[in-house]
């Protein structure tokens, strides 16, 4: 894509990719929050999540002076992406550990005077445990962090069509468990 | 249509994925299947419940994270502050005994830097003596000074090493002097003389007599200081300018708008400064907060005039602006509203280059980009400075940097650039035989001088390396080098204006980065001789001008709209009290392309993240009421909970826009502690792109309502046609919104 171009000194592009390029200051600052809640839904325990953040943001840091093209939040979720599912990877390799409440640290509600939040975050959280981690980013990057398509697409490194398709066996498995539940759960 | 059919589409249909047709056949089965519609509707539930999920942030996660940065920045050598007294030796240094001064305080600073075990005495120059006991080690000093000791020495610590860049750096930045060609040679064990040559202010390496050589002896033992001793003469003085003369260029500042939290940050300032010795940058314009970006500045009217150009959606804001002393701030040439949100710059439209040709005429390049990632450049004259558009010729990439001769004899662009856009330089004028040429290859950026016969174009030598100035003639075809690209300090050339007497040029040299500034050069075509001008931080477009050009008093800091009627106070139907306003500055908008759903999430989200500017952006135009006012309506509410969300079951399209009303119905949670349902709907329009895509998703809150205790409503369609909408089509200042 052409660069910004300023007026006939069209040159000051690159001073002003310069200044319209975010820092890393600022995708930290503005990201933090929501890359942590998505890893944290990825992986769900609170411990293994922290590391996981802290990694992303570091790749993120040595990465982005080399990044030519910087499409947020897109590359940053997959930066994100990746760290996490090898860390599932990982984990399954060396142990297997179960993701659910009782094996694992319960979420800290942040709201509890928010009714039914905990009631409706376990049976979410079971439901989400019985996803393939890829099903889990890509339904989590598109219903909690409000990712389109063509940015999911481009955080997992799958075409668009594979995206979709992956969506709706998300959206179908954890409708399955999730509709059980929130029977259970509701008196 | 059978369920089994529907049903592997219904996912699709909530992400709002399907072509129109499918969505058509989606929509016509859900309408009458209570099965189907019910998985949609759990969808929804799901991914309100998904997106409710808490997640509080660790309190440490930005510690440990900038922690982690700083051992890593630490292990790859950090930078470490440099003496401020230096600096400021550097920038008050004038004649003979200046540069002696600032020769002293160099050594004086080099030698603080290091931490070696010897210490000596300095003496400078024949008749004056300066003794100082100082910390040294040679290589400290060489090092700094660029010297290449040619005995062995002992290896430099790392500290030494890491302190001499930025001190080099910083020597050159101070404009007074600069140290060149260092040529070190120890004597004895216990001395080592220095040959340099200083470079006072206003002149460059290459020019051979205007290079002051040096010589410097020190001595040193670990106990007894001694002497040593410098040479100097002085320098031939820099050409003659034009008076009067200076610059207007875009100022950066440090701040982005694009991200929320920025509050009301500027962008990029119009300034002035001349090139007389000790004048003072001067802010000529400053854009609307949030709503307007300068993108470039020019000279017209051999130098006695500037235009600038700016991007904005409000017709008032964007467009072409003149600025000049007989104008009261600054007069709307020509009015252009951007139809895309400013942080997603590709899909821009905007001008590229105007200026007004020698036969009054307004010429202007145009890029619009379109959503599929296309652009084109259009060159448009208007028939008077204040006049309609008019396509001459549409161009598509993959040409760059299309720029047209002031007198409309020849268009000379880049050619199949490579990633740094550097490409084929071409020039085309119509009636010359061949049409088409080909001046140069790893070129770009070609700026007409103002009597289109030279143009000044960077180039370079082999791919990939830094790039210098050329010259081109239309003459005899000739080309030159200018300005030879400086590879050592990191900085790249990033802008060019021709004087208005097209000998002189000015050209900008940018050091990227945290600690990074702009340094205006100026260069005589005619001589070579290029001598250094004032810096800045973050030059971007820039033009020569006469400061007669230059307004008495600082402009108007928002351009003066004649064109289009401020927009109408509108009270709005949402749930928070609505504040009525008078004129509201808007903040960059958010791209919302994927549906009306997203964006009333979008909006709740932002409110909940007490994100006002970017739920503000969310809403349609003609809301009325100022980022502020809105905040103010948010003061008692703690957090909004979307509990039904009815997705649309038919679009209208309004012309450029589609619209549909969204069946809606949240929990309030007040501060009090109070908590209240509403429910209602909201009325939520697209524009249609080129391509008959929606693109930009926003809330009309006129044509919304929502009640305290009420169910979500579905419209009719009907219904929905006939809500108030706000938008172009007739807005009635008098107009209330519904119930």
């Amino acid at each position: 894509m052409e660069r910004l171009l300023v007026g006939e000194q069209a040159f000051g592009s690159r001073v002003l990719e310069e200044a319209i390029r975010p820092s890393f200051d600022d995708i930290f600052a503005r990201y933090q929050s929501a890359i942590y809640g998505y890893i944290l839904n990825m992986v769900g325990n609170v411990e293994q999540a922290q590391d996981l953040t802290q990694d992303t943001f570091i790749k993120a840091y040595k990465a982005l002076p080399g990044t030519q093209d910087l499409v947020l939040p897109a590359w940053l979720y997959r930066i994100a992406t990746n760290t996490a599912l090898d860390a599932l990877r990982h984990r399954r390799r060396l142990t297997w550990l179960p993701f659910g409440p009782g094996e694992d640290e319960a979420i800290p509600d942040s709201e509890p005077d928010l009714p039914t939040s905990l009631a409706e975050g376990e049976s979410m959280r079971l439901a989400l445990a019985r996803l393939t981690p890829p099903q889990r980013a890509c339904l989590l990057m598109r219903a909690r962090d409000g990712l389109s398509i063509d940015e999911i697409a481009q955080a997992m490194s799958m075409s668009k069509g594979n995206v979709k398709i992956t969506l709706y066996r998300a959206k179908e498995r954890f409708r399955a468990v999730y509709d059980d539940l929130e029977k259970l759960s509701v008196p | 249509m059978t369920c089994d059919q529907i049903r592997p589409l219904l996912s699709s249909y909530h992400d709002e994925v399907l072509s129109m047709e499918e969505r058509a056949w989606v929509r016509m089965h859900v309408a009458t299947c209570p099965a189907c519609s019910s998985i949609l509707d759990t969808y929804e539930e799901m991914f309100a419940a998904l997106r409710r999920t808490p997640a509080p942030v660790p309190a440490d996660l930005r510690r440990n994270v900038y922690n982690r940065i700083a051992e890593i920045e630490a292990r790859s050598g950090g930078r470490l502050p440099f003496s401020p007294n230096l600096l400021g030796a550097l920038r008050t240094a004038g004649g003979t005994a200046g540069l002696l001064a600032v020769l002293a305080a160099l050594v004086a600073a080099a030698l603080r830097l290091s931490e070696a075990p010897f210490s000596a005495n300095v003496a400078i120059g024949p008749s004056r003596t300066a003794q100082a006991a100082l910390h040294l080690e040679t290589t400290a000093l060489a090092s700094t000074l660029g010297a290449q000791l040619i005995d062995s020495l002992p290896a430099q610590p790392p500290a030494v090493q890491t302190a001499i860049a930025p001190l080099k750096r910083n020597v050159d930045r101070g404009d007074a002097v600069r140290v060149d060609g260092v040529d070190g040679r120890r004597s004895t064990a216990s001395k080592v003389k220095l040959k340099f040559s200083l470079v006072p202010h206003g002149l460059v390496s290459g020019q051979k007599a205007n290079i002051v050589p040096g010589e410097l002896t020190l001595s040193f033992t670990s106990r007894t200081p001694r002497a040593g001793s410098v040479a100097y003469s002085t320098p031939s003085p820099v050409p003659t300018l034009p008076p009067d003369s200076g610059l207007v260029y875009l100022h950066l500042s440090d701040d982005n708008p694009f991200f929320a939290g920025r509050g009301n940050a500027r962008w990029a300032d119009l300034e002035f400064q001349s090139f007389a010795q000790d004048s003072r940058p001067r802010v000529l314009a400053t854009p609307v907060a949030q709503a307007q970006l300068f993108t470039g500045v020019n000279a017209a009217k051999g130098g006695n005039t500037i235009i600038f150009s700016a991007m904005s959606q409000d017709p008032r804001l964007g467009g072409l602006f003149q600025l000049g002393p007989a104008i009261g701030g600054s007069e709307q040439l020509l009015a252009l509203a951007d139809f895309n949100p400013p942080n997603h710059y590709p899909k821009h439209r905007y001008i590229q280059q105007a200026y007004p040709t020698l036969s009054g005429r307004l010429m202007i390049s145009f890029v619009q980009n379109s959503a599929s990632g296309l652009a084109s450049v259009a060159i448009t004259v208007s028939r008077t400075l204040q006049g309609s558009l008019r396509q001459i010729v549409p161009i598509y990439w993959p040409l760059y940097n299309v720029a047209v001769s002031p007198d409309q004899r020849s268009i000379a662009w880049t050619h199949r650039a490579d990633a740094q856009g550097f490409g084929e330089l071409q020039v085309a004028s119509p009636g010359a035989q061949p049409v088409t040429r080909t001046i140069a290859q790893r070129s770009s950026h070609p700026v007409w001088s103002p009597d289109g016969t030279y143009l000044l174009y960077l180039h370079q030598t082999a791919a990939n390396t830094p790039a210098g100035i050329w010259l081109w003639s239309r003459q005899d075809g000739s080309t030159r080098e200018l300005v030879p690209p400086d590879a050592d300090d990191g900085s790249s050339i990033t802008g060019m204006s021709w004087a208005p007497d097209g000998r002189f040029f000015a050209f900008i040299r940018t050091i990227t980065g945290p600690r990074g500034y702009g340094q205006v050069w100026l260069g005589d075509t005619q001589t070579g001789v290029l001598w250094k001008s004032f810096t800045r931080r973050f030059i971007g477009s820039a033009a020569w001008v006469r400061a007669t050009a230059v307004p008495a008093q600082p402009a108007n800091p928002t351009p003066t709209a004649t064109a289009v009627p401020p927009a109408p106070a509108t009270p709005t139907p949402t749930p928070a009290p609505p504040t009525p306003a008078t004129v509201a500055p808007r903040p960059a908008p958010y791209a919302l392309d994927d549906g009306p759903l997203d964006v009333l999430r979008s909006f709740h989200n932002a409110l909940n993240r007490r994100e006002y500017g970017r739920a503000y952006s969310y809403l349609a135009f003609n809301d009325g009421r100022s980022v502020a006012m809105f905040e103010k309506g948010y003061a008692d509410t703690k957090a909004d909970k979307i509990t039904r969300l009815v997705p649309p079951r038919y679009f209208f399209n309004a012309g450029n826009y589609i619209r549909t009303c969204v069946g809606f119905q949240m929990v309030a949670y007040q501060r009090s502690g109070v908590s209240a349902v509403y429910g209602g709907w909201y009325g939520v329009e697209a524009q249609m792109n080129g391509s008959g895509k929606p693109i930009n998703w926003r809330i009309d809150t006129r044509a919304s309502s929502l009640t305290k205790d009420d169910p979500p409503r579905v419209l009719s369609q009907a219904a929905c046609q006939a809500q108030p909408w706000s938008s172009t089509a007739a807005p009635s200042p008098t107009a209330t919104a519904a119930p």
